[in-house]
């Protein structure tokens, strides 16, 4: 029986891209601001958003979306929901005085103190930190659904979600068109436009191709975690691996969302991108963003169709 | 154990489920389904049916399932809401005015337990009729079975039929080994 | 019980949160009203009502009732709310000659039909009227009316069900015996499955027995539900069973095991059946049952080993109701088997029920008609046709016989639906239309309603009173009664009113001029009981109780036959000896199958499919499916739901198969509750079929019954 239907799907996914995009940002931040700085900003500039459609979606999955407000009159402490609930309120917030803080650079010219600001980005590291573990986990304690229940499908949505967020900005990156070089803003006088791209370039493809690498072993790791573990967990692998999810499953999960964006960013770093090829960075991103998709949706249903008691 | 004594403790409520008495009737589904006046696909019980065996050595069992009121029960520390709340009778409770119908309880509850209420959007479930048991009457579910299949009673009352049952044959718990604590016991043959 | 526990408390109030927490409105008003179930016609258990509202809620079994004792089935539950079934009938309805039902007055309807009847009872004598019915409590107003009117044509469904049974347990020991099922210590099932085909008071004493140590043997082709809690399941091949009873006989006599002082004292005829079982050896048996010797052996030795306190249970339908060409004398074979341990009128053995005999209505100054002297027309008791058919039952499939043929010209119908209950629809079709006068009384359209000239729904069973009842009568005397729980929500009257209308244009008013009230007053008199107080009670207790001893028999030696001069009289087998079946499937041919059925718990016959709450039940549990054995299914490739096709040479219809282990290989099993194909069920039509669809029109030469498993069919993928 499926009860959470391709909403909470899409509320997964959303998280996930939005937390991806804050920690990727926030990380290329503290690493270069000024090298990575497309990188940073664009991040800052998706993060608020996706997750908020998401949102939009949950409240619609709900049977009863009048009484949503319930979920912020209350805190559970045992409820991941209720937890995340929370977390994804406060994420929300400190997404939007991030990208506001991203903004004002440019548009604004406010003065922030130095101190507020990294204070924000902590926050906002440890909250997007929070929002990519809290997918996995929402689904991960369930002990009567054994095809979630290890905590790999916490380390594989997290793993995911920042991969999604790199996809995002990417893909972002890619888009803008009045700007064929990826440069969401006009380059400052004297500066090396090949340059800028480069780097930022590089920054994704290095993680991605990392990310990816891991994705692909925590993917093997869960499946055969499950292959090994309980009888019901094996039959929840069989509808995954040769029943009514396997379409979805092998050509979405494995070859959409990791094996051929790995492939990708293999090559790209391969070549060491000495030529700058725009659509293949879209394609693979657009191609990650889907199988991200596909992995929730994949894992999502898999876990609702398999109980851990098996009648 | 002396009357002040049990008059001050509350009553734990449980339930002996003996499936090897069970013939699959479906009257305890039935029963249910009346007593809690549910539309007509929905229900709080059910029975499953197991075969063993090959022809002519063969045999069925009957296992009725319902909310196993557990007494550490994912449901209700899921609950977003605080909509699912455990009694301290031992009843597992759903304030259905605070159930946002987020159904992550449904997916929480190993036992299938839970169900929506198609036309009030809230989740639902076996109460040990705990309107009956106000009044002191059984549950519908165990009244009318047949066969003496499900014993009802007080595991704090150490003279009910459910605690000498429970202290003197085999029982099992169903899904022991997720640490749900259910409070249902079962013999199973 | 739970210490302080209370069954039958009314119960509504909802406190503190409980409304949200349940679901139910705290404060309403409710109320608890006793009366009999009609859930199925078999059991009429004595049940509460509650009444929430206005409006019907729930049910609870009556504690005191001997068919269900506080318990109450599935259908017993669901049954309550067919009073709200939008598909019931609400006024009289007669047929156009375009084949639509339109509303007509009852006044207009009773008019009509007594002026038809006159005419052919005029032309054609008062024998070519039946009066056909499920004997529900009203059965003695049906006499009534037809004896009024010099019809002996009262007619039940028993051809069908049971007179197999009934009759050789009339020629053994004189009349129908009850089982003592609780006080048993080891109980044989020999076709019947109480958890099945519902009898309550059965199963549960079977639980009882069985908690106090009682070994159960379940012989059955399909692992049954009751097989479900068994000791033994032994699946053996259909239409065998009197091999398996007759080698049982031989182990029992040859090793003298029986109760030799009881056999002595209470049988007649034991030398002539000790000599003719000499050929039925187990050795002999296994290979026409397929029950391996050693187990027939065994399971002989430890019957006679628990004598008397062992039975093997009288059956029902399943096994020999009216199942084979055999069914008659298998009866007689477990009816000699349990005289043969002596457990006739002893703890744990059979015992014939203490049925009180009610008042009779010529104490109120009502005149009672005479019992018509002239033969029953389906043959039913006379001698050359069916001598040992039982007079009061009839058979019930020769009446489109009968009215093809132009002895039957007019018919009412009541309480049943023969039309889908009996075999060859085609056939039971041609004949019931050929009848110049058909009336069905009945709450819904059922296939016979729709087959009628005139249609008059009756009030449902919550909505009126009926005669009283002495159903639940076992080890003492029990009354019972329906009784109105709301008023009518149609322009629907209670069978007395309708006979009681129809008795004014026919002649015979003076019969029929009381009230319910008054004729069960006048039924009650004997037992100093009130009306109100049965009302009150549910249930009333009057006689003696059954105590330990035998009883002189009913039969002409006053004894236990087990040579029975008076069948041999009739040119019947004086002695049960083997039979084969009638039919047997094709052994070369690997979609050969014999069909059996049997009943679900939560169906009765064709009356309940169209219970939207069951039907989902039907679906929920995908209880609509053949069975079948798996490694024959395997072999010509199925899979477990699949659909097939089942071909006989009466009908043919398509099926989701259930694959199993719990089957023998030589059957399919298919459940009798569906099939409905009155369009005018909305819930039930076109869902699934039935037995009947497949089952040619045979008499039993001996009692002239269905013969209801002789039936081969050939199952092949859809
Ligand atoms: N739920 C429900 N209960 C009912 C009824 C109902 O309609 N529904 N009707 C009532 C009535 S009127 C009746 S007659 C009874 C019927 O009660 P039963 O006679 O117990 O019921 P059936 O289900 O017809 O048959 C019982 C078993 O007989 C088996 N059987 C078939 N052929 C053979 C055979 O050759 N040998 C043996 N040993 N077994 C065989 C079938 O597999 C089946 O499991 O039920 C009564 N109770
Ligand atoms: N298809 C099929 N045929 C069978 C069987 C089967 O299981 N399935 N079983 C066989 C056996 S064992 C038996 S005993 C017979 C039973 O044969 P029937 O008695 O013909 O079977 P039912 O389906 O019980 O029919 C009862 C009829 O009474 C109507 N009825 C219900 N309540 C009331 C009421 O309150 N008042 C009135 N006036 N009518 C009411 C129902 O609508 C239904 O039309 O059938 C035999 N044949
Ligand atoms: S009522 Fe009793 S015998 Fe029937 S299904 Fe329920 S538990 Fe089993
Ligand atoms: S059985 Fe399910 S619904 Fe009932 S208490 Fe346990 S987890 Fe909760
Ligand atoms: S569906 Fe209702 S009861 Fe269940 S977890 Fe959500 S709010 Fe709580
Ligand atoms: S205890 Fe009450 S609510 Fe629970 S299954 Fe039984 S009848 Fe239904
Ligand atoms: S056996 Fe079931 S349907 Fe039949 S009278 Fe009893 S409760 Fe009603
Ligand atoms: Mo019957």
């Amino acid at each position: 029986m499926i009860y959470w239907s391709y909403m909470i799907t899409f509320y997964l996914f959303g998280a996930g891209v939005s937390a991806g995009a804050m920690l990727v940002s926030i990380a290329a931040d503290f690493i270069d601001p000024a090298k990575y700085k497309k990188i940073v900003r664009t991040g800052a500039y998706i993060a608020p958003f996706p997750i908020m459609a998401g949102m939009i979606m949950l409240i619609f999955d709900l049977e009863r979306p009048w009484l949503f407000w319930l979920l912020l009159t209350t805190f559970k402490y045992t409820s991941i929901m209720s937890i995340g609930a929370w977390i994804i309120t406060f994420f929300c917030a400190i997404s939007i005085i991030y990208f506001m803080l991203n903004l004002q650079k440019d548009y604004l010219k406010l003065k922030t103190k130095a101190n507020t600001v990294n204070a924000i980005k902590a926050v906002g590291l440890i909250l997007s930190t929070g929002v990519a573990l809290y997918t996995g986990l929402l689904l991960s304690t369930l002990t009567a659904r054994p095809f979630w229940n290890t905590p790999m499908v916490v380390v594989l949505l997290f793993v995911s979600a920042v991969i999604d967020g790199l996809a995002a900005i990417s893909l972002v990156l890619c888009l803008r068109p009045d700007c064929p070089d990826c440069c969401i803003t006009a380059p400052k006088t004297g500066e090396n436009m090949n340059e800028v791209i480069k780097n930022n370039n590089t920054f994704i493809h290095t993680v991605d191709f990392i990310l990816l690498y891991l994705l692909l072993l925590c993917t093997a790791v869960f499946l055969i975690g499950i292959g090994k573990s309980t009888e019901s967990a094996v039959s929840a692998l069989g509808i995954v691996t040769s029943g009514r999810l396997s379409v979805l499953f092998w050509f979405g999960f494995v070859a959409a969302g990791v094996v051929i964006p790995f492939i990708a960013a293999a090559y790209k770093l391969y070549t060491k991108m000495s030529t700058h090829r725009p659509w293949l960075n879209f394609i693979s991103a657009l191609l990650a963003l889907t199988g991200g998709y596909i992995v929730r949706s994949v894992i999502i249903n898999a876990g609702q169709l398999t109980q851990a008691i098996l009648f | 154990m002396s009357a002040p004594e049990s008059l001050g403790k509350l009553p734990k409520w449980a339930m002996l489920i003996d499936t090897t008495k069970c013939v699959g009737c479906l009257a305890c589904v039935a029963a249910c389904h009346n007593q809690n006046e549910l539309p007509v696909t929905e229900y709080f019980n059910r029975v499953e049916e197991q075969e063993f065996g090959r022809f002519p050595n063969y045999n069925r069992r009957f296992l009725p399932m319902q909310c196993q009121h557990c007494d550490n029960p994912p449901c209700v520390s899921v609950c977003p809401t605080g909509a699912s709340y455990k009694r301290s009778d031992g009843i597992v409770a759903i304030d259905t005015r605070r159930c946002i119908g987020c159904k992550y309880c449904i997916l929480s509850c190993p036992y299938k337990a839970r169900m929506i209420n198609k036309e009030h959007g809230y989740v639902h479930k076996c109460s040990f009729c705990a309107v009956l048991l106000e009044n002191k009457t059984l549950p519908a579910c165990v009244g009318t079975c047949p066969t003496g299949v499900r014993v009802f009673g007080d595991l704090n009352d150490p003279n009910s039929e459910i605690s000498k049952l429970a202290a003197s044959k085999k029982t099992v718990q169903i899904g022991k080994d997720l640490n749900t604590k259910s409070s249902i016991y079962y013999i199973i043959g | 019980m739970a210490s302080g526990f209370a069954a039958g408390t009314v119960s509504c109030g909802a406190k503190n949160g409980q409304e949200a927490a349940t679901g139910i409105k705290a404060s309403a008003d409710v109320k608890k009203i006793a009366t009999q179930c009609q859930g199925c016609g078999a059991n009429r258990c004595g049940i509460y009502v509650y009444v929430k509202d206005g409006r019907v809620w729930k049910v609870e079994g009556n504690p005191r009732t001997y068919n269900n004792a506080g318990t109450v089935c599935p259908r017993g539950h669901a049954y309550i709310k067919e009073l709200y079934n939008p598909d019931r009938i609400r006024q009289p309805l007669k047929r156009t000659p375009e084949g639509k039902y339109e509303p007509i007055s009852w006044e207009l309807a009773f008019q009509e039909i007594s002026t038809k009847l006159n005419l052919i009872i005029m032309d054609n004598g008062p024998q070519s009227v039946f009066w056909a019915q499920y004997p529900m409590a009203n059965i003695p107003l049906a006499f009534r009316f037809m004896h009024a009117l010099g019809s002996p044509n009262t007619i039940t469904h028993g051809a069908t069900c049971f007179t197999a049974r009934n009759a050789a347990f009339n020629a053994t020991c004189g009349g129908l015996p009850d089982n003592d099922l609780k006080n048993s210590r080891y109980i044989i099932l020999v076709g019947r499955n109480p958890a099945g085909g519902v009898k309550l008071q059965q199963i549960k004493d079977i639980a009882d027995a069985k908690r106090q140590g009682a070994r159960l043997v379940v012989l059955d082709p399909r692992h049954s539900e009751t097989a479900a809690i068994a000791d033994d399941w032994l699946p053996i091949k259909p239409a065998t069973d009197l091999a398996f009873l007759l080698a049982m006989l031989n182990v029992i006599i040859e090793q003298g095991l029986y109760d030799q002082r009881f056999v002595s004292e209470h049988t007649v005829g034991f030398d002539n059946l000790r000599d003719g079982l000499v050929t039925y050896p187990p050795e002999w048996a296994e290979k026409i049952c397929d029950i391996p010797k050693e187990t027939i052996y065994r399971v002989a030795r430890e019957f006679a080993s628990y004598k008397p306190r062992a039975l093997i249970h009288r059956g029902y339908h399943g096994g020999y109701g009216a199942g084979y060409f055999n069914s008659f004398q298998t009866a007689r074979a477990v009816a000699i088997l349990n005289a043969a341990i002596g457990n006739y009128e002893a703890v744990g053995g059979l015992f014939i029920p203490l049925k009180p005999a009610l008042g009779e209505l010529i104490n109120g100054g009502h005149p009672a008609p005479n019992i018509p002297d002239i033969e029953k027309t389906d043959g039913a008791g006379v001698p050359g046709r069916y001598p040992s058919a039982s007079y009061s039952d009839g058979i019930v499939h020769a009446v489109p016989e009968l009215a093809l043929s132009g002895k039957l010209k007019a018919g009412f119908v009541y309480h049943m639906n023969p039309v889908r209950t009996n075999p060859n629809p085609t056939r039971v079709i041609a004949g019931y239309k050929k009848l110049e006068l058909l009336v069905t009384i009945d709450c819904v359209m059922s296939e016979t309603a729709a087959a009628s000239h005139y249609v008059l729904p009756e009030s449902f069973f919550l909505e009126r009173d009926d005669h009283v009842d002495t159903v639940h009568s076992g080890p003492v005397g029990q009354l019972t009664m329906v009784q109105q729980v709301v008023k009518p929500m149609y322009d629907t009257k209670p069978m007395l009113e309708i006979i009681t209308g129809l008795s004014k244009g026919l002649g015979i008013g003076k019969y029929f001029n009381f009230t319910m009230d008054e004729c069960n007053t006048l039924r009650l008199q004997p037992f100093g009981v009130t009306l109100e107080e049965l009302k009150r009670e549910g249930v009333i207790e009057v006689g003696p109780r059954w105590v330990e001893g035998f009883k002189p028999c009913k039969t002409p030696s006053g004894k236990i036959e087990f040579y029975s001069s008076q069948l041999e009289k009739w040119g019947l087998d004086p002695m049960p000896r083997w039979q084969k079946p009638l039919v047997s499937p094709n052994p070369s041919d690997k979609n050969s199958f014999r069909l059996i059925h049997g009943k679900q718990a939560i169906h009765t016959h064709s009356m309940t499919a169209n219970v939207p709450y069951l039907m989902q039940l039907s679906n929920r549990y995908d209880m609509i499916r053949l069975w079948i054995n798996r490694q024959r299914a395997e072999a010509i490739g199925l899979k477990d739901g699949d659909t097939v096709v089942v071909e006989s040479d009466v009908g043919k219809g398509s099926v989701k198969v259930r694959l199993t282990e719990g089957l023998h290989p030589s059957a399919v099993w298919m459940p009798s509750g569906y099939g409905i194909f009155s369009k005018y069920l909305k819930t039930a039509y076109g869902k699934g079929i039935n037995y009947n669809d497949f089952l040619n029109t045979y008499f039993d030469p001996a009692v002239g019954h269905v013969m209801s498993n002789e039936i081969i069919v050939r199952v092949a993928k859809a």
